[in-house]
């Protein structure tokens, strides 16, 4: 048995087989629960290449998978990216409420994360472009839930990621030694620029971003949250794979400077706009793209220290983005306007998902005691050692996020009645509480990250 | 041009081309959407198996059965264009054209083909874009965005034979297409109510 069948096909099959029981939520989640389960702790427990032993079974697991001429590689390095991306899939399906997210959410989210996953896999790269367009496909579906709902923000995300596809397919094709006739020299230069294209929109990098917080106020934010803990991370470990294998682009000079300079402008843009931010499901729009531009710096820093933070911040991104996404999701459920008229006096009536809310914006803004401090922290440590300016570059835009925040606090404080209510119920109360503790834990004792991707780490360090 | 019966060819594309981006009614827009790829065709097949030019054929017509079939998409239109937004579209469209000709040997060169695949394919291209860049209206999003696809393919599928790509870039298109299909009928369920 090869690994790409364990943590591709058979998800996407056993999900195409859940699409016929829709009718059955309860069941379906229950089958997701424990598929996305046993695939994590497989990516957890299991090496690729050795043999699996379950009882008196033994599975011999290698790293390839041929179809059709083509291959599906997933190597030991690919075995954080699996357990994460499949670890995030069990959460979301264990505080998924099927009352309020409809059913085809679990076999679409599979299927969406097998694609996406096959898309790390497939060798030569380039076929990894199709393959993200044929996940956005399956999100669409996946996001729409009624019928009045806006598809203005929609269709923006369909039309963007549809114009990366081409562009990364030409780069391929211009990098892979093609008949054309042009100089090498132009040939490179318009394969960068093709690439650099996509890979900007791709994760929704300024300028190109413009269609992320509208597709975040079209859709329901449980599933925003999810599609953007998955996306940008696997799109990232594309593009670091594309870029390795390119050394003519890694060794360039100008790759670490622009990496950087993309980077600090989206933090920069993002703190900016957040700080004169009124609607909550755009915050966490700007939340995902301020994560990006973290993700470019570390990138940026084209050592083994930055891709280790990297992989590391992927855990409190993850955690953050779904607390906001799951808090946000309970008051949308409640009838509460996602804004901050909507909001105003919502920590006496929702305290919980109030907090939730606040909490995950302290973290992703890498506040003290919080999750992504000490990651933030460690991020200027290293940039300060280059160039100070682009460590208070940071900083503009971290205070930015954080005025934002400051204003979301004075509207959901408002004293609007005496009372104190909690209006959330108690197993709602127990997943904020949970990850807020998590997430506390986390900034307190920074171990806890590091020890997570410990085991990974010798892996990672040979991919950049 | 390679071959004289292409001029003709060339000239229906363009007209199609303004056809496609001037009306507002689906139909027509189905339509133009249609002698276009049927032009393509009659254009690949110069240059490709004929297999495979039909395989590009097929693909394309399915995806637009696909939007036709959905419920409600076939009389509805966006609204009336205003006179100003057709010309607009039209100038546009015309100013594209003119730039697509005036680099059609150095493109040609660069992609190493005969400009009889470069113009009908950067022209389709430009539409394409057009074609979503100036609407909110899913229908005509959509077909935009199977157009630029169309172009696309007549360069890429020249360059690039591999069939497992191939068939995941019609994959796409008939994905697309299905995608479209879901937001033009619930869209428009939802108008309704």
């Amino acid at each position: 048995m090869s690994a790409p069948l364990v943590w591709i096909i058979i998800p996407l099959a056993l999900s195409a087989v859940m699409l016929a029981f829709l009718q059955y939520p309860r069941l379906l989640k229950t089958l997701g629960i424990l598929e996305s389960l046993i695939l994590t702790l497989i990516a957890i427990i299991q090496p690729i290449g050795n043999v699996l032993r379950v009882g008196s079974v033994v599975v011999d697991i290698s790293p390839e998978f041929n179809i059709l001429g083509r291959t599906l590689l997933l190597e030991n390095s690919d075995r954080f990216a699996l357990s994460l991306v499949y670890a995030c899939l069990l959460l979301y399906l264990i505080v998924m409420d099927t009352k309020s997210v409809p059913a085809k959410f679990v076999p679409l989210s599979i299927s969406i994360t097998s694609v996406l996953i096959s898309a790390l896999a497939v060798r030569p790269f380039l076929y990894a472009a199709v393959l993200i367009e044929l996940a956005v496909l399956l999100i669409i579906l996946m996001v729409r839930e009624k019928q009045d709902q806006p598809v203005s923000g929609i269709i923006r995300f369909l039309i963007y990621l549809t114009l990366a596809m081409p562009s990364i397919l030409f780069a391929g094709w211009l990098l892979g030694g093609s008949q054309a006739e042009a100089t090498i020299e132009t040939k490179m230069m318009s394969a960068v620029a093709f690439l650099l294209f996509g890979f900007m929109i791709w994760l929704a990098v300024f300028p190109f971003h413009s269609w992320l917080p509208q597709f975040s106020q079209a859709v329901n934010p449980l599933m925003f949250s999810f599609i953007f803990s998955v996306i940008p991370v696997i799109t990232l470990l594309i593009i670091m794979k594309y870029i390795s294998s390119l050394l003519w682009l890694k060794s360039s000079e100008f790759l670490s400077p622009a990496l950087m300079t993309i980077g600090l402008i989206m933090i920069v843009t993002t703190g900016l706009f957040s700080s004169v931010e009124k609607d909550l499901k755009r915050f966490l729009a700007y939340a995902v793209l301020l994560e990006t531009g973290f993700a470019l710096t570390m990138l940026s820093l084209q050592s083994s220290e930055g891709v280790e933070l990297l992989y590391e911040s992927f855990v409190p991104r993850i955690l953050s983005l779904g607390l906001f996404g799951y808090s946000l999701s309970v008051l949308r459920n409640s009838g509460i306007t996602l804004s901050h008229d909507g909001m105003r006096g919502m920590l006496r009536r929702f305290p919980f998902a109030t907090v939730g809310v606040l909490t995950s914006l302290l973290s992703i803004l890498g506040v003290p005691i919080f999750a992504a401090f000490p990651i933030r922290l460690e991020v200027m440590n290293l940039l300060s050692q280059s160039s100070q300016s682009n460590v208070l570059w940071i900083i503009a835009g971290l205070i930015g996020g954080l005025v934002g925040t400051i204003r979301t606090f004075a509207q959901v404080a408002f004293p609007v009645g005496e009372k104190w209510e909690i209006n959330e119920k108690i197993s709602q109360v127990i997943v904020i509480g949970i990850a807020v503790v998590i997430l506390m834990l986390m900034g307190l004792f920074p171990r806890i990250t590091t020890g997570l991707i410990s085991p990974f780490i010798a892996e990672i360090a040979v991919l950049w | 041009m390679e071959n004289w019966i292409n001029y003709p060819s060339v000239v229906l594309l363009v007209i199609s081309l303004f056809w496609l981006l001037l009306l507002d009614s689906h139909r027509s827009m189905v339509i133009a959407f249609s002698i276009l790829v049927v032009l393509v065709f009659t254009i690949n097949i110069q240059f490709w198996t004929f297999g495979f030019a039909l395989s590009k054929l097929l693909t394309s017509m399915m995806a637009l059965l696909i939007m036709i079939l959905t419920p409600l998409s076939g009389v509805t239109t966006e609204g009336e264009s205003t006179r100003t937004g057709r010309i607009f579209r039209a100038t546009a469209l015309g100013f594209f054209l003119l730039l697509v000709i005036l680099t059609i040997n150095e493109t040609s060169a660069f992609l190493n083909l005969e400009i009889d695949q470069t113009f009908p394919a950067l022209s389709i291209l430009v539409c394409g874009f057009l074609l979503f860049a100036t609407s909110q209206e899913p229908f005509r999003v959509i077909l935009g965005l199977l157009t630029m696809l169309v172009g696309f393919e007549i360069v890429y599928s020249s360059v690039e034979q591999s069939l497992l790509v191939n068939g995941l870039l019609a994959a796409v298109f008939l994905f697309i297409a299905i995608v479209g299909s879901y937001l033009i009928a619930s869209n428009e369920k939802g108008n309704d109510q």
